[in-house]
């Protein structure tokens, strides 16, 4: 009786373990990168919004500088980078490991410079699709500065909110003739917003083949000071913003990346050990069949020098002493 | 007469057991205990504004299954003070751990990985720059991220031009921090006029992409290997090589630096990295 119960609480040990170490193996807990180019609060306003929003699950973190957000496209757990910036040195080079990050599945937001052709390079065009080549900006606090977003395509960045709505900005960016007026440039991405007055989009949603997904957002133009209508701050409190924003963020971060590393990350990381501890093992083996190989080859050649010694002594030393 | 006899056997089997004991102990000494022995290591102490050459080569002591020599092309990077954790504190540090524990992205980087069971190949030595002495700290993440995970997981592009190196070197009167990736130059297609990788006479050759012509046997620099010579099956005695022609012209170094560029070459042996690696300083 005693040994079934113990061999029960044996098994039920085991599984216990098996449990934990699975669950400890599977705890890999996704990254949502937040940069705000220069506007450091604003991105801390983006990343609180995430949070407090709850529907992407993961780690927020805000990154302060480019070479943070380089590191971020590295990083096996980042799935989705958002991204604000209002001048080119904030973003310069930053394609370089981006565009290959989306195009290997990763996800992506981004805001404003980031879809301006002469910043972001093909940033604006291999991910955010907006080919931005001139701006429609409103300088003058007198005037209305905001922009009005009309329904263009279905998508899933359009869930829950109107057909027409306002977002504060100062301006766009878009894809412009000389004169300044929209030109439609064409490929396999989908407006999901566009604006009233210019026609250009101002959401933009666009997949990689290998599943990565990015939303670009021309027209969040906003300011750092609090006193004007379009200070960051305002358009973090506007509620068709926050919705807008929020399913951006979801829909890019459900990509491939984070379902192959969600699903092998730990698997590779302990192959890799394995790989290592196989290849240290069979370099140690053929080192020790080496020098056993060596000490055989010794002892053969000490027998035959012995025996040859021996001859040769006898023959030439110990012969010709017995004859005399 | 038996006891003669004796001595005679005595003295044969002395003579010789010390005949074969030498013979034998002549023939037992190992030649190197080294499987892999650096024949040239040549490069420009000064980047010079025109074309330049670096050259190194092993031959190999023993059998190997594979060996790999990796290039890491380390830059040194200004930092602004909005990238420390602690600016007030930077200009006393003095120890280089600390120097490089107080750059806000790269103790980001290096808790985040850790928290996958990620580590970093950590490398310390001396290095001599226009004759002081400086400590040189390095952490590489490129073994595990761009060569394991990258490949496999993250796809072959995406570390490719992200910086997974980072490194420190400091003396009492001087430091810098340092930005570098797995390549043999820092923007191979722009500075590569030629890379030649062979093994014994077995010569692979890439030339920059526009210099390619169909039903030439060069490759063009941009399918290049990043900063990676992987040799297999390689014989006792076989000899590999890496020569690189650059142009350094457009090569921009960071301000007040006392160096241009680290060239780290790293040789792995059947998957483990054989000795630190060799730290080319160029001015």
């Amino acid at each position: 009786m005693m040994t079934t119960r113990l061999r029960a609480l044996i098994v039920s040990l085991i599984l216990l373990l098996n449990l934990c170490t699975i669950s400890a193996q599977s705890e890999v807990e996704p990254v949502i990168v937040v940069y705000g180019g220069g506007q450091s609060e604003f991105a801390e306003m983006l990343a609180t919004l995430i949070e407090e929003d709850g529907s992407v699950e993961g780690e927020v973190m805000v990154v302060y500088s480019r070479q943070s957000v380089e590191l971020a496209a590295a990083l096996p757990t980042t799935k989705c980078i958002v991204m604000y910036a209002d001048h080119r040195n904030y973003i310069s080079g930053l394609w370089s490991a981006l565009v290959p990050f989306f195009k290997e599945g990763g996800g992506l937001v981004g805001m404003t410079e980031l879809c301006y052709m002469p910043s972001a390079g093909t940033l604006a065009t291999e991910v955010f699709p907006v080919f931005g080549n001139s701006s429609d900006v409103v300088t003058s606090p007198r005037e209305t500065r905001t922009r009005t977003y009309v329904l263009e395509e279905e998508t899933e960045v359009n869930a829950g909110l109107p057909d027409q709505f306002d977002v504060l900005s100062m301006g766009t960016y878009l894809s412009a003739d000389e004169g300044g007026d929209h030109v439609r440039v064409p490929g396999d991405y989908q407006v999901a917003y566009r604006d009233e007055v210019t026609g250009c989009p101002l959401v933009a949603v666009h997949e990689s083949e290998r599943g990565g997904r990015s939303v670009a957002l021309p027209g969040i133009m906003v300011v750092t000071v609090p006193r004007l209508d379009v200070y960051y701050g305002n358009l973090i409190s506007d509620q068709a913003f926050v919705d807008l924003f929020m399913n951006c963020v979801s829909w890019a971060s459900e990509n491939s990346r984070i379902e192959a590393v969600e699903g092998e990350l730990t698997e590779t990381i302990s192959e890799y050990e394995e790989s290592r501890q196989d290849m240290k093992d069979s370099a140690d083996e053929s080192d020790r069949e080496r020098r056993n190989r060596r000490l055989m080859t010794l002892v053969v050649l000490w027998a035959i020098g012995l025996v040859a010694c021996a001859v040769a002594v006898k023959k030439g030393l110990l012969a010709p002493l017995e004859t005399d | 007469m038996i006891v003669s006899s004796i001595h005679r056997l005595v003295a044969l089997a002395f003579v010789s057991l010390v005949i074969s004991g030498l013979l034998v102990f002549t023939f037992a000494e190992e030649k190197s205990d080294q499987p892999v022995e650096i024949l040239r290591n040549e490069y420009p102490k000064t980047l010079p504004q025109g074309e330049t050459t670096f050259s190194f080569s092993l031959v190999a002591r023993e059998d190997l299954a594979r060996l790999e020599i990796r290039f890491a092309s380390v830059t040194t990077k200004d930092l602004s003070p909005d990238e420390l954790i602690d600016p007030d504190i930077q200009e006393n540090i003095t120890d280089p751990e600390d120097l490089l524990d107080n750059v806000m992205r790269n103790v980001w980087f290096v808790e985040k990985t850790a928290e996958l069971g990620i580590e970093p190949v950590e490398d310390r030595m001396e290095i001599d720059i226009q004759g002081s002495d400086f400590d040189l700290l390095v952490r590489d993440y490129t073994d595990m991220i761009t060569c394991h995970l990258g490949p496999s997981l993250l796809g072959q592009n995406v570390t490719r031009n992200v910086p997974l190196i980072f490194g420190v070197f400091m003396n009492e009167t001087n430091h810098q921090y340092l930005e570098g990736k797995l390549d043999f130059f820092p923007v191979p297609t722009l500075n590569i006029k030629a890379l030649t990788i062979s093994h014994n006479e077995n010569e692979t050759r890439y030339i920059p992409d526009d210099d390619v012509w169909e039903g030439s046997d060069r490759l063009p620099i941009s399918s290049a290997p990043r900063g990676l010579a992987v040799f297999e099956s390689v014989d006792r005695d076989d000899t590999v090589t890496v020569v690189i022609t650059v142009e350094p012209g457009s090569f921009s170094r960071a301000t007040d630096s006392p160096i241009a560029m680290l060239h780290l070459i790293s040789i792995y042996i059947d998957g483990e990295r054989y000795s630190e690696p060799i730290a080319n300083i160029l001015r």
